[in-house]
C-alpha cells in the first residue's frame, strides 16, 4: 500500500477548474464513442446480410447506420433527441421484460409459500400478539466463528 | 492498518476511514452528489477518505460493510412468503435492485476501489447491522464500559438490540425483531402526518410540542403491546409496510379519524395531537428499554445509536429520568454511522486491539471528520469568478462575524471540516443572533424555505450551558433538548399564552433568547468548547463579549430538501440563492449586496426534493 499525505486533498472532491472546462469542451463536441460503436454494430450486421444474401436487409441497417453516425457528427442536437427516444424504449422493453418475468414468479412461488406457511401455522413476521408474556425480547445469536464475519450472510 | 468502512444502499450512503483505530476521515454521499439521503454506493465519500488518508494505490488492508446483505434479502423473501399474494408493487420495485446490484456488494466494493487506484483488497467484513450501529457509539465513547441500545427501522432481522461493551469487546444480548420497530413505528406517523418516511422524522419531532397527546392511550391500546421491560410487538392490522408500499392502511385511518395529511397542504390540530402523541409514546418505550438495560448490565453508562438516538427530544428525557449517570450518543446514528461502527468493530473486535478511552473524552474529534478547504483554494475560486470579498484579519476573524451577528444579520459560516453526521455544528452552518425575535420566522421563510414552526438550535459556550438551559453537562452534538432556564422565560407564567391560534403561537417571544426558544420552552443544545472548535468558541466568546450572551442560533447551511453545502461552491451557490447577508469562507467575507447578479442555470426550488 502506498501512503503519503496528498498535496490538496479537496482536489479529490472538487476540482472546480477542470469542470468548468469539461463543462465547456461537452458542450461544444460530444462524444462520438457511442456513435463510432453503433456504426461499428451496424455496419458488422449488414456485412452478415450481405453475406447470407439478404441484400434489402444489409441497405436496410447500413442506411440506418450511416444515418444515425452522420446525424451524430452533423446535427448533434438531432442525434440526442432520438438517444434519449433509444434510451426510454430500452427502459420500456426492460421494464416490460421485469414485469412478464416477475410477475408469474411471484403469483406462483410465493402464494403456494404463503398457503404452505398458512398449512404448518409458520409465521416469520410474528404477528400474533401474546398477552401473558412478560417481554417480546428474544436472546441474540452470537456470532461463533470470525470467519463469519467475512460471509455476506 | 488502514480500514474502511461503507453503507450503503438503503438511505445515507457514507464510508469512514479508520487508521490503526483513530477515525480519520467520515462523509456521506449526499454531501457530493448533492442528493439527499444519497443511498447508492459511496463513490465520492470513498474518494474522499482515502485522499484524506493519503492512500493513492496499492492494496487496502480491509474494507468492512455495515450490515450482511444476503441475510436481509432472506428477510425481504420472507417478507413476500408472509403476504403473498399481496405485496407485488413493492416486489417488483425491489427484488430486480437486489438481483442487479444488493447481492453484489463485494464486486461493487472492487469496482469503486479499483477506480480510486487501489487494485487489491485483502479482506472484507460484514458486521451485522446492529453491530455496527452498537460499535459506532461504544468504541468512540469515553466509556471503558457500558450498556448499548441501538434502535432503528430495521438491518437485517432486528430492529433494536440490548448490549453491553467491556474494554475492546461488544455483545449483543438481546433483540426485537422485524417487522416490530420503534423506527418504522415513528415513520409511519411521519408518513401519517403527511412528511417524508427517513427525513421528516424529525419535523414530526419538531411538531409535537404544539399539539396535546390526545391519541396516546389509542396507540397504545390498539397499536402496540408494550411490555415493562420496553419490549413491543406491533399490531400489523395496522400498518401497510408488509404488504404495501405505504406505512400505514385504512384501519391506521379510521383510528385516528380520516386519511394521512397530504404532502405540503395545512397542518392542522389533528396532526400536531398525534404528532405529540407518538412522541410521547416514543420517549415511554425508550425510557423502559433504557431501564431494562440498566436493570440487565447494572452498568451506569449507556450508549445510543440507530435512527431512533437521533430523537433528542426522548435522549433529554432519558438523561433527566432514566437510570444512566451518563449517556453518549453518536452523532451519526442514523445509517451513515454504520460506515464508522463497522471499521471500528474490524479493528477492535476482530482484530482485537485495544481501547484508551479516558472517561472524559470521546474519540469523534467534535464529529469535524470531512473535507476542509484552505484558503489558497478559496481565493483561487473567488478570484476566478470575481466575487468581492475582504479578506479577514486571524485576529479580528471572530469580533468581525460576531458584530455582524450582533447587528442581526444572517451568515452563512463556512469552515474547518465538513460535520459528519445530520447535525451542522459550527463548521457548515448558517448563524444569526438568537435574542432576535425576527430571526426564527426570517431563517424559516427567507432562508431555509421551509415551514414556519420549525425550531431553531442554539450553540452556547459550554462553561454557559447551565445559565440558559435546565441541563448540567456538555450536549456537543446537539443532540439533547433541555428547557430554558425559567428565569429567562416570558410567559411561562401566563397560561392564556399557551391557548393561542398556531400561527400566532410560532411568533410569540418566549425567553430572553426567543429565535432558539421552542414553543415548548425547551432547545436543542449544541455546547461548544475551544478544543474541539476553537474558530467557533473565539466567534461566540467575542459575541458573548459584545452582548452578554454568549449563544447563537445554528442551523445547517442548506436549504430545505437540499443536503448541508460541502465545497465553498456549494456555500456560494446557497447563499446567492438565499436571503443571507453575509457569507464566511474560511478567512474570506462576503457581502450580498456586493456579488454580482447571480447567473443560476437550475430551477432549484424543484430539484430538491421536499422531506
Amino acid at each position: 500500500m502506498n501512503t503519503k499525505m496528498p498535496k490538496n486533498t479537496s482536489q479529490a472532491i472538487w476540482n472546480w477548474k477542470s469542470s468548468d472546462r469539461n463543462t465547456k469542451s461537452a458542450a461544444a463536441r460530444p462524444p462520438l464513442t457511442g456513435p463510432f460503436i453503433g456504426l461499428a454494430v451496424g455496419a458488422t450486421v449488414a456485412a452478415l446480410f450481405y453475406y447470407f444474401g439478404h441484400f434489402i436487409m444489409t441497405a436496410v441497417v447500413a442506411v440506418i447506420s450511416l444515418s444515425l453516425f452522420s446525424c451524430a457528427v452533423f446535427y448533434p442536437r438531432g442525434y440526442r433527441v432520438i438517444q434519449v427516444f433509444l434510451q426510454k424504449f430500452s427502459f420500456l422493453v426492460g421494464q416490460t421484460l421485469t414485469w412478464v418475468l416477475l410477475m408469474p414468479f411471484f403469483y406462483l412461488g410465493f402464494s403456494f409459500g404463503r398457503l404452505m406457511q398458512k398449512m404448518t401455522g409458520k409465521d416469520p413476521m410474528t404477528r400474533d400478539l401474546n398477552q401473558d408474556s412478560n417481554s417480546y425480547w428474544v436472546a441474540h445469536q452470537p456470532v461463533s466463528d470470525k470467519e463469519q464475519y467475512k460471509r455476506l450472510f | 492498518m488502514n480500514i474502511l468502512g461503507i453503507s450503503a444502499y438503503y438511505h445515507d450512503s457514507a464510508a469512514t476511514l479508520v487508521r490503526d483505530g483513530k477515525i480519520i476521515a467520515a462523509a456521506q454521499e449526499e454531501r457530493f452528489t448533492r442528493k439527499k439521503h444519497d443511498h447508492n454506493f459511496p463513490h465520492n465519500a470513498v474518494r474522499y477518505c482515502l485522499a484524506e488518508g493519503g492512500i493513492t494505490g496499492g492494496s487496502i488492508d480491509a474494507v468492512a460493510f455495515y450490515d450482511k446483505p444476503l441475510t436481509k434479502f432472506v428477510r425481504i423473501l420472507e417478507t413476500y412468503f408472509s403476504v403473498a399474494p399481496y405485496g407485488l408493487q413493492s416486489f417488483m420495485m425491489a427484488i430486480p435492485l437486489w438481483l442487479k446490484i444488493k447481492l453484489w456488494i463485494p464486486l461493487q466494493i472492487e469496482k469503486a476501489l479499483k477506480a480510486c487506484g487501489i487494485d487489491r483488497i485483502d479482506n472484507i467484513y460484514f458486521p451485522e447491522h446492529h453491530e455496527s450501529h452498537a460499535a459506532s457509539a461504544f468504541y468512540p465513547s469515553p466509556f471503558a464500559e457500558a450498556a448499548m441500545l441501538t434502535m432503528d427501522g430495521v438491518g437485517e432481522w432486528s430492529t433494536s438490540t440490548l448490549g453491553v461493551g467491556r474494554g475492546n469487546r461488544i455483545e449483543i444480548l438481546q433483540e426485537l425483531r422485524f417487522p416490530h420497530s420503534l423506527g418504522l413505528l415513528y415513520s409511519a406517523f411521519t408518513y401519517f402526518t403527511g412528511f417524508k418516511v427517513n427525513s421528516g422524522e424529525y419535523k414530526l419531532m419538531g411538531l409535537a410540542p404544539y399539539g396535546k397527546p390526545k391519541y396516546t392511550r389509542q396507540i397504545l391500546d390498539n397499536l402496540l403491546d408494550l411490555k415493562e421491560d420496553g419490549s413491543f410487538r406491533l399490531n400489523m392490522e395496522f400498518f401497510g409496510y408488509l404488504n404495501s408500499l405505504r406505512m400505514t392502511n385504512d384501519r391506521f385511518s379510521d383510528l385516528f379519524g380520516g386519511p394521512p395529511r397530504k404532502p405540503e397542504s395545512q397542518i392542522t390540530e389533528r396532526e400536531m395531537d398525534i404528532a405529540s402523541s407518538i412522541q410521547a409514546v416514543t420517549e415511554e418505550i425508550v425510557l423502559r428499554m433504557a431501564r431494562h438495560a440498566h436493570d440487565r448490565t447494572g452498568l451506569k453508562n449507556l450508549c445510543l445509536s440507530g435512527g431512533v438516538a437521533l430523537n433528542c427530544v426522548a435522549n433529554g428525557r432519558l438523561l433527566r429520568e432514566g437510570p444512566f449517570e451518563n449517556i453518549f450518543i453518536q452523532p451519526a446514528s442514523g445509517d451513515a454511522g454504520g460506515s464508522l461502527g463497522a471499521a471500528l468493530f474490524v479493528w477492535h473486535m476482530l482484530h482485537d486491539q485495544p481501547r484508551n478511552p479516558d472517561g472524559k473524552h470521546d474519540a469523534m474529534m467534535g464529529s469535524y471528520l470531512g473535507p476542509r478547504f484552505s484558503d489558497d483554494e478559496i481565493q483561487d475560486y473567488l478570484d476566478f469568478h470575481q466575487y468581492p470579498y475582504t479578506k479577514l484579519d486571524p485576529d479580528t476573524w471572530a469580533g468581525e462575524i460576531a458584530r455582524l451577528v450582533a447587528d442581526e444579520k444572517v451568515i452563512g459560516l463556512f469552515q474547518g471540516r465538513m460535520e459528519f453526521g445530520p447535525r451542522a455544528l459550527g463548521d457548515r452552518s448558517i448563524i444569526g443572533d438568537a435574542r432576535s425575535t425576527k430571526m426564527q420566522s426570517t431563517m424559516n421563510l427567507k432562508i431555509k424555505y421551509r415551514e414556519s414552526f420549525r425550531p431553531f438550535a442554539p450553540s452556547c459556550l459550554e462553561e454557559r450551558v447551565s445559565d440558559f438551559f435546565e441541563l448540567d453537562r456538555p450536549s456537543p452534538y446537539m443532540l439533547i433538548v433541555a428547557d430554558v432556564k425559567k428565569e429567562r422565560c416570558l410567559i411561562e407564567s401566563n397560561p392564556a399564552a399557551r391557548d393561542v391560534p398556531f400561527g400566532e403561537r410560532i411568533n410569540q417571544a418566549r425567553s430572553d433568547v426567543p429565535a432558539i426558544t421552542h414553543v415548548d420552552y425547551s432547545a436543542r443544545i449544541q455546547t461548544v468548547t475551544r478544543e474541539t472548535n476553537p474558530k467557533y468558541y473565539d466567534l461566540i466568546k467575542a459575541f458573548e463579549g459584545m452582548t452578554g450572551y454568549g449563544i447563537i442560533i445554528n442551523t445547517s447551511f442548506n436549504v430545505r430538501g437540499e443536503p448541508i453545502v460541502c465545497t465553498p461552491e456549494d456555500a456560494y451557490r446557497c447563499f446567492m440563492r438565499t436571503e443571507m447577508d453575509y457569507l464566511v469562507l474560511e478567512s474570506f467575507l462576503l457581502d450580498k449586496k456586493e456579488q454580482p447578479q447571480f447567473q443560476d442555470n437550475e430551477d432549484w426550488l424543484a430539484t430538491y426534493e421536499l422531506d
